[in-house]
């Protein structure tokens, strides 16, 4: 092991220890922690330990390509973390309805069960979460006292998610079932619900009449989060622009679209016919159908387009119950590949009579599965000593999101949207992720709408309910989300618009493969997009085929 | 435009009041079951399905008089919340507590007036007002439960020193209260006071029936936070 790739293996280890609960999430196999200290004395080590590292990596040689690669990422990355540190963000780190509330019951959720000892471990984690609120309380008190205080909305948001977590273990607990540790887990999961209950007290009666009622977060913090979010630099008024015109492209392509579902129909009126003939009911039914879909592309996709390795073969399909975002997501596997890629769906598409659309989620299993984050994450994960450890467990929002997207096009490109109204689907999920860029964008820098007006969290919901398409259940979710996580809503179609970039590019070269060009963008592992088609070129060559 | 401290947002009793009977009532519907909804509730014409429907539409009404300034006195249709899982009568009452929580926290202020059938009252009693029917409504799903969870004394007791301001003049639109023995604890004696039975040790646990002699139906008289009669 090269000294950039041990001391990579250095700082996901300390970093582990010092984040249990994101080391779980990213699947990193480390020794267990109970809880995250969240609290200023942990913030300050997690912050004293890219400080550090980032010193000791400055002094290091760089000994091959594959090293530059690992120490380029590994600089970047830690360099952007530090610009979100300087800035304090994390006395003010509040967002709904994905954030911290939620990293920590994923984080029970995600954790082996296997054996008594890791039961052990759950009811730990589970008995730990008082104290996880405790330290984050602190540190959003001493934000409140030293004058940077989160928005409102997201207080107030973090709150109802909080609620929402009453109950959401009792099906883990009864799942162990009535063996010794039976009582360990109950009264484990009670002082957990405690810590909910008091953090949700917390953010409505003592933190929230402190918040500010202005949600954009303003130029110099946008910047930064932009930054982490797509690993670039980049011209955001550009961007801006390019999103409402994204939006218009995407607007006309929907109504020819609607077209061929039934001749003369609105966006609207094909959508309505389209719930009433393309759905499957039940629970069970919908899981099958998703189970199906995602083993179907694995099979189109392996050995055609591209090489899945083995273990990357198979996906578990999970209804996420208790997802509060309304929006699907994927885990990945665990390092040591025990624990499986997932994509989590949340049953909030389902109307009152059990019926799923199915014409609308057709292209999110290719982004959450396979050609989509499965693969490029597992792709990550199996590749042996070409990518550092630091690389295998990172995730930049724009390269993975931007790809996950691009995934969806693809399909397209491959014909997968025969079924009717399935390119709908695809197209509106597109305008959703434009509406995006133009409303995280627009509000957080406070930038005026096309007919002059200024963004509220009213005008952003209309925004998104009719360019962006969005579906009504998800709309107020989706709104506050983007209003207290500021650049990464717009990491998806900006992340997609450099691939397809960086695609064109290779496209010139006489010798362009799309299945060459597919193993080349997997098996550089996650990297900022400011030097994806850079590198991407330094690897494929002048005349477009791989030159290792 | 970021940055702005809330220092200069202290909270108010009356929102302070607010978030606390919020607490307390989204507690107690946290606990229903999807095969509870049909269960009979002290609002004798009501079962929890309506109860909790009447809830969601009283923080709307409370979340646009405050936001606004006026309280319009026919009750508006709220509109449909956008959010995961409409289909849930307490998904959509987080919702709505959310939003009714935002908009007092940033609308608040001792200057604040609220137009109530066309005379100005202090956007705090409108608060307090919407405290008091989420508490005693929260109180009346635990009890349609059987359950009869206590309103918290502190929240309680805060809640019996402004009955007097905000149910004097309203006679006619509430229950009788309903006497309870020396000692009660503040929760009883608020719940009694609105015209409830307590369930109190001795009583068998369910559903407390309305009180007799009662002048309405529905002890908190519809549509609910119709404030003209203060003027």
């Amino acid at each position: 092991m090269t000294p950039v790739f041990g001391l990579c293996e250095d700082y996901v280890t300390r970093w582990a220890a010092l984040d249990p609960v994101a080391a779980e999430l990213h699947g990193i196999t480390a020794a267990f922690g109970a809880g995250t200290d969240y609290g200023p004395d942990g913030v300050a080590a997690r912050a004293d330990l890219i400080t550090g590292t980032l010193a000791a990596l400055a002094s290091m040689s760089i000994t091959s390509d594959t090293d530059r690669l690992a120490a380029s990422f590994l600089r970047e990355r830690l360099e952007a973390q530090l610009a979100w540190h300087q800035l304090n963000e994390p006395l003010r780190m509040l967002s709904a309805p994905i954030g911290l509330i939620s990293s920590v019951r994923d984080s029970v959720d995600l954790l082996p069960r296997d054996r008594d000892e890791a039961w052990r471990n759950i009811a730990a984690r589970l008995a730990a979460i008082p104290d996880m609120f405790a330290s984050w309380r602190a540190s959003l008190d001493a934000g409140l006292a030293g004058g940077l205080p989160a928005a409102r909305r997201q207080a107030v948001e973090s709150a109802v998610a909080a609620d929402r977590c009453a109950g959401a273990h009792d099906a883990l607990v009864a799942e162990y079932g009535d063996g010794p540790l039976a009582g360990s887990l109950e009264e484990a999961a009670a002082r957990a619900y405690q810590g909910y209950a008091e953090l949700a007290r917390y953010l409505r009666e003592d933190y929230a009449p402190r918040a500010t009622e202005v949600d954009g977060v303003g130029p110099e913090r946008y910047a930064v989060a932009a930054r982490l979010n797509l690993g670039a630099d980049i011209d955001l008024k550009e961007a801006y622009e390019w999103g409402w015109a994204e939006l218009r492209r995407i607007e006309a392509e929907m109504i020819a679209e609607a077209n061929t579902i039934s001749p003369g129909a609105s966006v609207a009126e094909a959508s309505a016919i389209l719930n009433d003939s393309a759905y499957v009911v039940g629970d069970d039914t919908y899981l099958a159908w998703l189970q199906d879909r995602h083993d179907q592309a694995i099979e189109q996709l392996d050995g055609v387009h591209f090489d899945i390795a083995a273990p990357l073969r198979s996906i578990e399909v999970v209804l996420a119950r208790g997802s509060t975002s309304g929006a699907a997501y994927y885990t990945p596997p665990s390092e040591d590949l025990t624990r499986p890629g997932r994509t989590w769906w949340p049953l909030g598409g389902r109307d009152p009579r059990g019926r799923f659309q199915t014409w609308s989620e057709l292209s999110t299993v290719f982004h959450e599965g396979v050609p989509g984050h499965h693969l490029q994450v597992g792709a990550a994960q199996t590749a042996g000593d070409r990518l550092s450890r630091f690389a295998k467990t990172s995730f930049v929002s724009g390269h993975g999101e931007g790809w996950a997207l691009y995934a969806e096009r693809l399909a397209d490109e491959l014909g997968w949207f025969t079924e009717p109204g399935t390119r709908l689907g695809l197209l509106g999920g597109s305008a959703v992720r434009a509406a995006r860029v133009v409303i995280d964008i627009g509000v957080h820098l406070d930038l005026p709408l096309p007919d002059g007006s200024r963004w509220t969290f009213e005008k952003a919901s209309e925004v998104l309910r009719t360019s962006g398409r969005g579906e009504p259940h998800r709309i107020h979710a989706e709104v506050v989300r983007y209003f207290g996580w500021p650049g990464q809503a717009i990491s998806y179609k900006l992340g997609e618009r450099a691939w397809l970039a960086a695609r064109a590019e290779a496209m010139q070269c006489p010798g362009f493969d799309l299945k060459r060009w597919h193993t080349a963008a997997l098996s550089l592992g996650p990297i900022g997009l400011a030097d994806l088609a850079a590198t991407l070129r330094a690897l494929l060559g002048r005349d477009g085929t791989l030159t290792s | 435009m970021a940055g702005q401290a809330g220092a200069a947002c202290e909270p108010s009793g009356a929102v302070a009041l607010l978030a606390s009977a919020i607490r307390y009532a989204l507690d107690a519907c946290a606990q229903v079951a999807p095969g509870e909804m049909g269960l009979p509730t002290p609002c004798t014409e009501w079962d929890l399905t309506a109860l909790l429907a009447h809830l969601a539409a009283s923080m709307a009404d409370v979340e646009s008089a405050i936001r606004t300034g006026r309280l319009d006195s026919e009750p508006v249709n709220p509109p449909p919340l956008d959010g995961p899982v409409p289909e849930d009568p307490v998904e959509v009452l987080r919702g709505r507590a959310a939003n009714l929580l935002v908009a007092c926290y940033d609308h608040h202020g001792p200057r604040r007036m609220v137009l109530v059938g066309g005379v100005p009252l202090a956007a705090g009693i409108v608060a307090c007002t919407g405290a008091v029917e989420i508490a005693v409504h929260g109180w009346d799903v635990s009890a349609a439960r059987g359950r009869g969870t206590p309103i918290p004394p502190g929240l309680a007791t805060r809640m019996l020193g402004l009955c007097p301001l905000l149910v004097a003049g309203r006679e006619g639109l509430f229950a009788a209260p309903v006497e309870v023995p020396h000692g009660a604890s503040p929760g009883d004696q608020l719940i009694a006071y609105l015209g409830r039975v307590p369930i109190l040790p001795g009583n068998p646990l369910g559903p407390a029936p309305p009180a007799p002699g009662s002048a309405s139906d529905h002890p908190w008289s519809e549509p609910p936070l119709r404030l003209g009669w203060a003027a």
